[in-house]
């Protein structure tokens, strides 16, 4: 069974995740630890050492709890939850890798919006929490059931390490997937090539998956703008990467997703 | 539901007629389809005009097969009778729900606007030539685009005859009127199309983050708790004309122009104009 | 309307705004209505009392409108059922006929529109 950390705030973004965690769960065999982290600014850290210290974090503790547990009454998320919701205070980066480490956690989960800005998503993946991350991530952008699953690869991916945490999630999933190329190309609209085309990357990956008993409903390449390839996938519930190294086609691909996408390393 | 469909004797008025009778097939909408003839009333009906919208109701009446229509077809040949200072042919007497035929004199854009105040219409549905030109043959300059700026209700420009498989909906979530999200249901289950939501962000003349959010959230469960697929996008206020410009070319792009509406504050009225002229494919403007 | 009894109207529909907008218009004309966001309410409220009119909307949770409309018919053929959806189809409209409804409505409409329909549906009931 999978461990899971699944961050909560008070926004869109995690109402979402909390839907689409409850879903999640229904497909994968998943157990879920909800936590949140309350940032107070300098000006409230000031507030006295010691006794007085204390007190106050617990107050802000407290204040956090309630926050969490109103928004999971509200959404009411059909989610396979361990405890009660953890609750830090401090920043935000800095306790959830801690909790991450901590926890020996196999997934963290949080919703992040889909936006029109690429360095939006670039300033996510490189991020503290996401470019220190001991586990996959998964980016809730969008609410939706995930039927089907779908494994991205492309430049810049290395099938062995994909495939290596793709395994520890999927054993338990109770979808298939597909396995799709990604190529940039300046088209007027999205071209499907032939498999072949995909060369090595395709191929490792297939037979990686074969060799520890998995098959992939179908294997396909696709060529397009990050735009056109990133709308392909609305059909697809759930992807799974790894996380871009660098500015590219296939980072701008994936800020433009709108699928719940798992980065991994 | 009532709709107004402007027609001319143009192949894109002809070719509109499929797809408002599909919605007509499932809202059993009231119709009324209205032409404007150039001449003069004095002068007396336009025989053409008059022989194409007849034409056209003929066109629109054979979409419907079997006795399940709402909309009787003639016993005998129709004809124009005098009405109001123009034209009209009545629905057949036993027909469950209205579709009219009317024919006036004088301004194009001001017959319209006046038709669909005196009706009550919902929605204004009009066709026009295909690309970037986006005309009325031989009337007022921009016509659609006018129409679509400056109608008191929602207007849907009907720009080519390819299917809608998105509808990208630009709400301004912070003032969103119960009949625009009604307006949007229809035409997503007309096209059995993906929606997408896109939400505004942005520090000026928008309400806080957390509100906006607030909102998206509530507009993302209305759709989901009607088994619709709402994706969203948020987008900053700065960047949306660019956004709204590429996203035309990915579907239908609705956006909403209510009176409260930040878009219509935000945005000179040439936006619409552009965005009628300029879009890949249909616009609708709710409000 | 004062000399005899007042046109008993029911409407359901999840959509609270709906009631809300339409239950204080058909008031003023005279009606005597009752609202319901929930088909389970509504269901026992039919089984209870035989309205006039019922106006129902089609996509709800629990009972959807088609069933609680065919409930309506089967109790008391003599009352006339309007229908109100968002989210029409082709299918929803024929079905709707097949089962004897009165008027078939796509939203949005406008509350002139509705009162058209009731006091039509009122002047068939009163023959």
């Amino acid at each position: 069974m999978i461990k899971g950390l699944l961050n909560i705030d008070e926004n869109l973004a995690s109402s979402i995740a909390l839907r689409y965690a409850g879903q999640l769960t229904d497909i994968l065999s998943m157990q879920i630890q909800a936590t949140h982290v309350e940032e107070p600014d300098a000006k409230q850290r000031s507030a006295g050492t010691g006794w007085v210290q204390r007190t106050w974090e617990r107050g802000i503790e407290e204040a956090g709890m309630q926050t969490v547990l109103r928004l999971i009454k509200t959404e009411n998320p059909n989610c396979n939850f361990i405890a009660n919701p953890k609750i830090f205070v401090g920043d935000r980066d800095d306790e959830i890798l801690e909790e991450l480490r901590k926890g020996r956690y196999e997934l963290f989960v949080e919703g992040n919006v889909n936006t029109s800005n690429v360095n939006d998503f670039y300033r996510l993946i490189t991020s503290p929490l996401y470019s220190k991350s001991p586990c996959p991530m998964l980016v809730l952008k969008n609410l939706v059931v995930p039927k089907k699953g779908v494994i991205l690869v492309g430049d810049g991916v290395d099938p062995q390490k994909l495939i290596a945490q793709f395994i520890k999630i999927a054993k338990t999933a109770k979808v298939d997937f597909d396995l799709v190329h990604y190529k940039f190309q300046e088209n007027n609209e999205l071209v499907f090539l032939d498999k072949r085309e995909g060369g090595s990357y395709l191929a490792d990956t297939e037979s990686l998956l074969k060799e520890n008993g998995f098959s992939v409903q179908s294997s396909k390449v696709i060529c397009g703008t990050p735009e056109q390839a990133a709308d392909s996938f609305r059909e697809y519930g759930l992807a799974i990467t790894t996380f871009p190294t660098r500015r590219s086609p296939r980072m701008e691909m994936l800020a433009h997703i709108p699928t719940p996408l798992i980065l991994c390393r | 539901m009532r709709i107004l469909l402007a027609l001319d004797n143009q192949s894109y008025s002809a070719g509109i007629i499929p797809e408002v009778a599909k919605l007509a097939a499932n809202t059993w909408a009231d119709i009324t389809m209205l032409g404007i003839q150039s001449t003069n009333a004095s002068a007396g009906l336009d025989q053409a005009l008059a022989a194409t919208m007849l034409a056209h109701k003929s066109s629109f009446l054979a979409q419907f097969t079997g006795k399940d229509s709402p909309y009787a077809s003639p016993a005998g040949k129709e004809v124009f009778s005098p009405d109001n200072g123009g034209w009209q042919v009545g629905a057949a007497p036993d027909s469950s729900k209205a579709l009219n035929l009317k024919v006036r004199a004088g301004s194009a854009i001001k017959e319209i606007m006046a038709e669909a105040d005196q009706q009550g219409c919902d929605l204004i549905i009009l066709g026009c030539s295909n690309g970037a030109d986006c005309q009325w043959h031989g009337e007022t300059l921009n016509l659609p685009q006018k129409i679509a700026k400056d109608a008191g209700c929602s207007v849907l420009v009907i720009k080519e005859q390819r299917p809608t498989k998105k509808i990208i909906s630009c709400l301004d979530q912070s003032e969103i009127q119960q009949e625009s999200l009604e307006l949007i249901n229809q035409i997503v289950t007309l096209h059995d199309a993906d929606l997408k939501i896109v939400g505004l962000t942005g520090p000026k003349g928008l309400k806080k983050k957390e509100d906006t959010e607030k909102q998206m959230a509530e507009i993302q469960k209305y759709y989901t708790d009607r088994q619709i697929n709402a994706w969203i996008k948020l987008v900053e206020k700065e960047g949306l004309e660019a956004y709204i410009a590429k996203a035309s070319n990915e579907g239908m792009i609705a956006l909403w122009m209510g009176k409260k509406s930040m878009l219509g504050k935000m945005f000179s009225s040439n936006l619409i104009e552009k965005l009628v002229a300029n879009s890949q494919s249909s616009v609708l403007i709710l409000r | 309307m004062t000399d005899k009894a007042q046109t008993t109207i029911l409407i359901l529909d999840d959509e609270p705004i709906v009631s809300k907008r339409l239950k204080p218009s058909l008031e003023k004309k005279g009606y005597e209505v009752e609202t319901f966001t929930v088909s389970i309410d509504a269901m026992k409220r039919v089984r209870e009392k035989n309205f006039d009119i019922v106006i129902t909307d089609l996509k709800m949770e629990g009972v959807d409108g088609m069933q609680f409309l065919t409930e309506v018919k089967s109790r008391s053929p003599e009352t006339e059922v309007i229908v109100i959806t968002g989210f029409a189809t082709m299918e929803t409209a024929k079905e709707s006929f097949r089962k004897g409804v009165f008027d078939f409505l796509a939203k949005p409409f406008k509350l002139g529109e509705i009162a058209d329909v009731i006091s039509r549906a009122e002047k068939k009931k009163q023959g």
